[in-house]
């Protein structure tokens, strides 16, 4: 190939290598880890004296905090009464690039019920440890199905109701407090933007601990189900008299509180609903939140 | 029809060059007029991404984009087609003063002559012309160019590839700009203005793409969030819109090719074809208007055919 040919050969294969480099680029970015998506709060913070206060009352907060993030993981210890009486202390760690993964993982799933599955299935390898952690306490506890499946649904009670938000309803409008997302007493907190579905995966609830109906139901399932303990668990999702709602569906024999629940038409299986955002609530123990309880159905989970 | 066609690349004017000559010319202007639509398809692209976090509305942002790109690539064909001169061939002494042309070629011996041939012949010697001259063309590739307009052109070529660079890594990194802005406003207090009235979608108009209504607090969330990346992307993009213009002006292929030089020479033929003609029709006419018996009015220039009149 003569000098003359070279260059524009050469010039047409730098021009395409970059186009596929871009594409590759634009598919890859998450694992390149090009992104750093706190240094925009940093810099704001830094560059906003009225910021930095808040910020250094923040980590003042946070190095008198229990719970402590070093290295690669995030650590959490969660403790809760359960049904029976007991308290249960659960530590388990869980690696910083599964906490972002599982954000971004949410970002892409679809702004309907669907995006339940989508984290399910992706929050499994994230929260091997906290499962461990579970299991751990069914062995040496001993705990039967029931009491073990209670002692789950109790922990994902335990945190208090936050509200999540995304679209047209944000924190500080139609009767929500304003935006601060942390789980704390009435009024509550208030997390805004919470894309697609105004909901958290399971991994983002078991190290921030906020969430509302869906995200609270959405965790407690995903354990059952990770748990693997010989009994369905299901999404349900229907309306309410507070309006449209999502509980946790459990499929198991002769619950003593049967009022309150929904057939699969697919399986035929019925699933008892069970509401996760009040605290102390257990379907045996027959508590009836809602008067109201219609057009509910079964989203399966895979 | 074939992509060159789309830069406006003519390539019925190759036809007296070998079959070789003339494939490697098409697959040159084919690739460069492919590399002008993936330019302006970025600049499509991205321009929808600005107008969709300045409007909220996937038409207008499709409308601005469609609009934008096709400027961009109308822009950059313009700066490419213009960019092909005869500077460092000898074409360049006859295709800016013909007259060398017929001089040399003995044309001027036709003066008085040209109308006793058919137009035919007289296009069969302006083709012997070109011919002649095809023969003399020597380039000498060192020859300087206007630094001025290159400049000019680079210019605007890189200025637009940066704008369009930020929309582009908007779009790519969006989710992650979500996040960004996600902890931003966690952090601020809701009476902030730029939590009110930034980072709050209005009830009417939810967010697309991006959740913010500033351009700026995007593209500084994209640079704190990219840091060193952002630079890095901005010049491959960058290098992605100065290539086409790099190979025009640098390739020896395209600003030497066998194309330029056809097409001058097919100007320079036209031309000279045009000139025979007109000294034709100029005798023709002329020889016409004198065997006219003519009538001229005082008050009037009206010629009127057909009316004898006295002569003087």
């Amino acid at each position: 190939m003569t000098r003359e040919k070279k260059y524009f050969n050469v010039s047409q294969l730098l021009f395409w290598a970059l186009i596929v480099l871009l594409i590759v680029l634009s598919f890859l970015k998450s694992d390149l880890g090009l992104f750093n998506e706190n240094e925009l709060t940093r810099r704001h913070l830094e560059e906003d004296s009225l910021n930095k206060i808040a910020r250094q009352e923040a980590e003042e907060q946070d190095d008198n905090a229990q719970d402590k993030d070093t290295g690669g993981t995030i650590k959490r210890t969660w403790k809760w009464e359960s049904f029976d009486g007991k308290t249960y202390t659960l530590e388990f760690t869980v690696p910083k690039k599964a906490y972002k993964s599982a954000r971004e993982n949410r970002l892409k799933q679809s702004p309907d019920p669907n995006c339940w599955a989508g984290m399910f299935r992706h929050d499994r390898a994230g929260l091997k440890d906290m499962v461990e952690g579970y299991r751990n306490i069914i062995e040496e506890q001993k705990l039967d199905y029931r009491q073990a499946m209670q002692m789950v649904v109790s922990s994902a009670q335990n945190f208090n109701y936050t509200y999540i938000t995304w679209g047209q309803e944000p924190c500080g409008s139609g009767g929500r407090p304003p935006q601060d997302c942390k789980p704390k007493p009435y009024p509550y907190g208030c997390c805004d933007n919470v894309e697609p579905f105004a909901v958290y995966s399971p991994l983002e609830y078991a190290v921030n601990g906020a969430g509302d109906c869906d995200t609270k139901a959405l965790f407690a399932m995903a354990i059952l189900k990770y748990l693997n303990m010989g009994f369905d668990a299901e999404m349900l999702m229907g309306q309410v008299e507070a309006g449209h709602h999502a509980m946790l569906g459990v499929c198991v024999p002769n619950p003593p509180y049967r009022d309150l629940s929904v057939r699969d038409m697919r399986s035929g299986k019925r699933y008892y609903a069970w509401e996760c955002t009040q605290r102390n609530n257990v379907a045996e123990l027959g508590a009836p939140v809602w008067k109201m309880f219609k057009n509910w159905e079964v989203i399966p989970i895979r | 029809m074939r992509l060159s066609d789309q830069i406006g690349i003519d390539s019925d004017i190759m036809q007296k060059l070998p079959a070789d000559v003339v494939k490697r010319q098409i697959f040159i202007f084919n690739g460069i007029s492919l590399m002008l639509l993936v330019v302006g398809l970025i600049s499509a692209v991205s321009a929808t991404v600005y107008a969709l976090i300045l409007f909220h509305s996937w038409l207008i942002a499709i409308g601005v984009g469609l609009f934008i790109g096709a400027v961009v690539f109308n822009l950059y064909r313009l700066f490419l087609m213009t960019g092909l001169d005869l500077k460092g061939s000898t074409l360049a002494h006859y295709h800016t003063k013909h007259e060398n042309h017929y001089r040399e070629h003995n044309l001027y011996a036709l003066d008085g002559t040209a109308y006793q041939h058919a137009d035919e012949v007289l296009k069969g010697w302006a083709v012997t012309a070109k011919d002649k001259l095809r023969s003399k063309i020597d380039v000498n590739p060192n020859a300087p160019r206007n630094l001025f307009t290159i400049a000019v052109r680079v210019f605007v070529m890189a200025l637009l590839a940066v704008i369009f660079a930020n929309g582009l890594e908007t779009l790519m990194f969006s989710q992650q700009i979500n996040m960004a802005l996600a902890d931003l406003k966690q952090v601020l207090p809701p009476e902030d203005w730029t939590y009110k009235y930034i980072l709050t979608p209005d009830p009417d108009e939810p967010f697309i793409l991006v959740n913010a209504n500033s351009l700026l607090l995007t593209f500084d969330a994209l640079a704190s969030g990219l840091g060193n990346w952002k630079l890095w992307m901005d010049i491959m993009v960058l290098a992605i819109y100065m290539i086409p213009l790099l190979i025009i002006y640098r390739s020896q292929e395209v600003r030497h090719g066998a194309y330029v030089q056809e097409l001058a020479l097919h100007e320079i033929n036209k031309t000279t074809y045009h000139y025979l003609i007109t000294q034709k029709y100029c005798h023709i006419i002329f020889t016409e208007i004198k065997d006219m018996k003519l009538y001229f009015n005082k008050y009037s220039n009206e010629a009127r055919r057909q009316i004898v009149t006295e002569q003087k």
